[in-house]
């Protein structure tokens, strides 16, 4: 059964009164990284309302491929259980040229992973799973056909103005989320604009329902014999639903494109030459065009954007909706201590600039899969299909036709991040902690994420007392409380992990990892280093302004 | 680490390695290498123009074969290209 989603009535509200406090965050948009912010920001206890224009969560299956980082996102949100078990996993993907086969790519997954490097899940059942988690969270309060129009700010405070069934309505708050996507209304009514390039190459994207037995893996085809000199890509969805790319003629009128008869023909004659003979229905089509284009900050005044209202990524290497669930997990816990007073509001400016170069990271490498999978021009038209008919023979042109799937941005530029002196193996400081597998020495086995929790985090390679001591220290200095995970030993209040996750993790003896609540090594110090530099780091960092 | 790509060699320093060009430390061709070959000469083809880019393939084939190559890598090289030209053939893919 295809999903449907559920319409929502508006429910109607007062504005707020001159004289009462603000509120202190306000989410602009219901789609996945709204709903995302929203839950990571009443996971830390603040209150939150989220304004939303539409009815519903979205229809179709649009960003389906999920990274295994962004499952570890939604985990520390609490619905990646949920999602997980729903989700396809996968690690394998296979690139042909008309009738050959000129890439397999198996992406790195080992035993110790807590997750696959990629789940499929439609964007539509996820966010349903997200909202039906804000329905059951108390501090979220979630208004749909609530338009936002007008933003006016002050040093204090954001005034919200909104359009609803019931007339024009008005909102004040400490701080606003726009995660109002592509089209931001927040965006317009600041009067700000994304900056970029847009490319030329569309493609036309369905859901059809079908019984098939190929697996979960991504699939692509450049200029296959059932459609000469298209590109199509397919993906399995749970439920018998598969979604299916093609890239249409650069002259090709859109509607023309998305009449059913048209994309019937264009599925039939693939799934026949694929030696289908099973029946199968179409549920859902859209058109893409692919867009890297952001706003030149992602923090005006007290409004924080975030997903595509801050930022668009081709989707080839599906770093759009990812790179928002990012956004979401690097912003709320920073939000999250701004709003609560322990730390001071430069941390927004840090982590908006964190984003927006995580935005460049994302394009760096989604401009190359797009060049190769819409070739913006006749010369690099030209070398795409030289290298596709040479692949085979030269293994090493076959990294350009790996579409170089989306994996966890770092923030190794930010001014958060520690650097150290002496040189480290392993993670390195502003880079993503992999989630691996570990058995405590009370024989528990979870993922280092899941063990360290949704703050802050002290991995020490060092016996339990002499992380307690260096975590005492550090949790002076930090928002909420710190975390601390050590490789042996016993002293009450800190996990021990047993040795072999630091050596997973690549650490030395005596080295000491701190980990951030999204998950980013804020730092790292060897053995022997004085904490002295990093504690005074953190006081710059984090609270000079005296909110603590 | 043996990849770090410094340019491929000339063909007198690896003789009879026609389909494997190296890095001058002796290490398999980078895939960074790769990618610049592709972004460079994709836009070269787009600033000869239509009607000057047979003329400026030529002109890069021979600089090339000059520069870095013996006579017999070029012939293999030139069946190796010509292999690879645009034929159509009917679906043999296994299913």
């Amino acid at each position: 059964m295809y999903f449907q989603p559920n319409r929502h009535d508006f429910v109607d509200f007062t504005s707020s009164s001159a004289d009462a406090a603000p509120e202190d965050v306000v989410v602009v948009g219901a789609g996945p990284v709204g709903l995302a912010v929203a839950l990571g920001l009443a996971r830390r206890g603040v209150e939150v309302t989220v304004l939303e224009a539409g009815d519903s969560v979205s229809h179709g299956s649009r960003a389906i491929c999920l990274s295994r980082h962004s499952l570890e996102v939604l985990d520390r949100i609490g619905v990646g259980e949920r999602l997980g078990s729903v989700a396809l996993p996968w690690s394998t993907g296979r690139s042909h040229y008309r009738d050959t086969e000129v890439l397999s790519f198996d992406m790195p997954y080992d035993r110790n992973d807590v997750r696959a490097p990629m789940f499929n899940i439609s964007q539509s059942v996820a966010e349903q799973i997200m909202l039906d988690a804000v329905e059951a969270e108390p501090r979220i309060r979630l208004f749909w056909r609530s338009e936002v129009t007008e933003v006016t700010q002050d040093d204090a405070e954001v005034t919200v103005q909104a359009t609803t069934p019931a007339g024009p309505w008005g909102l004040r708050a400490r701080h606003v989320v726009a995660c109002d996507g592509a089209r931001s209304g927040v965006r317009k009514a600041l009067g700000v604009h994304l900056e970029g390039t847009s490319y030329e190459g569309r493609y036309v994207i369905a859901d059809i329902h079908w019984k098939s037995g190929l697996p979960t893996e991504r699939q692509a085809w450049f200029d296959p014999p059932s459609n000469p000199g298209q590109t199509i890509l397919l993906h399995r969805q749970p439920d018998d639903i598969w979604r299916i790319d093609y890239q249409i003629e650069a002259g090709e009128d859109a509607e023309e494109a998305l009449r059913e008869e048209n994309i019937r023909a264009v599925i039939t004659r693939h799934l026949a030459w694929l030696g289908n003979d099973e029946p199968w229905t179409l549920e859902w089509s859209s058109i893409y065009r692919a867009h890297s284009r952001a706003l030149d900050s992602f923090l005006h005044g007290r409004v924080l954007f975030a997903g595509d209202a801050a930022h668009l990524v081709p989707i080839f290497g599906v770093r759009g909706l990812n790179s928002g669930l990012e956004d979401a997990d690097v912003y709320t816990w920073a939000l999250a201590a701004v709003v609560r007073g322990e730390a001071d509001d430069r941390l927004l400016r840090t982590v908006a600039d964190e984003r927006r170069d995580a935005w460049q990271q994302n394009v760096d490498q989604a401009e190359k899969s797009t060049l190769f999978m819409t070739p913006s021009s006749d010369g690099y038209r030209l070398t795409r299909d030289a290298i596709l008919q040479l692949a085979l023979s030269r293994p090493v042109l076959r990294g350009l036709i790996n579409p170089r799937q989306s994996a966890a941005t770092h923030s190794r530029a930010s001014a958060l991040t520690y650097t150290p002196t002496k040189a480290v193996t392993g993670p390195l400081p502003g880079d993503p902690l992999p989630d691996r597998r570990v058995t405590t020495a009370n024989g528990t086995t979870a993922g280092v994420h899941a063990l360290r929790g949704r703050g802050f985090a002290l991995i020490a390679a060092t016996d339990a007392a002499e992380a307690a001591r260096a975590g005492e220290q550090l949790s002076q200095m930090l928002p909420g409380r710190l975390t601390v995970l050590a490789a042996r030993g016993a002293t009450e209040g800190v996990t021990v992990t047993g040795p072999d996750v630091c050596t997973d993790l690549g650490l030395d003896e005596g080295d000491l990892v701190l980990v951030r609540p999204d998950g980013l090594v804020l730092g790292r110090l060897s053995q022997g280093e004085s904490l002295e530099p990093l504690l005074l780091h953190l006081t710059d960092r984090l609270t000079a302004e005296g909110s603590r | 680490m043996n990849n770090t790509t410094t340019g491929p060699v000339s063909c007198s320093e690896a003789p009879g390695r026609a389909h494997s060009v190296l890095t001058e430390d002796g290490g398999p061709l980078a895939p960074g290498h790769a990618e610049a070959v592709w972004r460079s000469l994709s836009e070269a083809l787009d600033r000869a123009g239509e009607h000057g880019r047979v003329p400026f393939l030529v002109r890069l084939s021979i600089l090339t074969a000059l520069d870095h190559l013996s006579s017999e890598q070029f012939t293999t090289l030139i069946t190796e290209a010509e292999a690879g030209l645009d034929t159509r053939r009917p679906p043999t893919v296994e299913r």
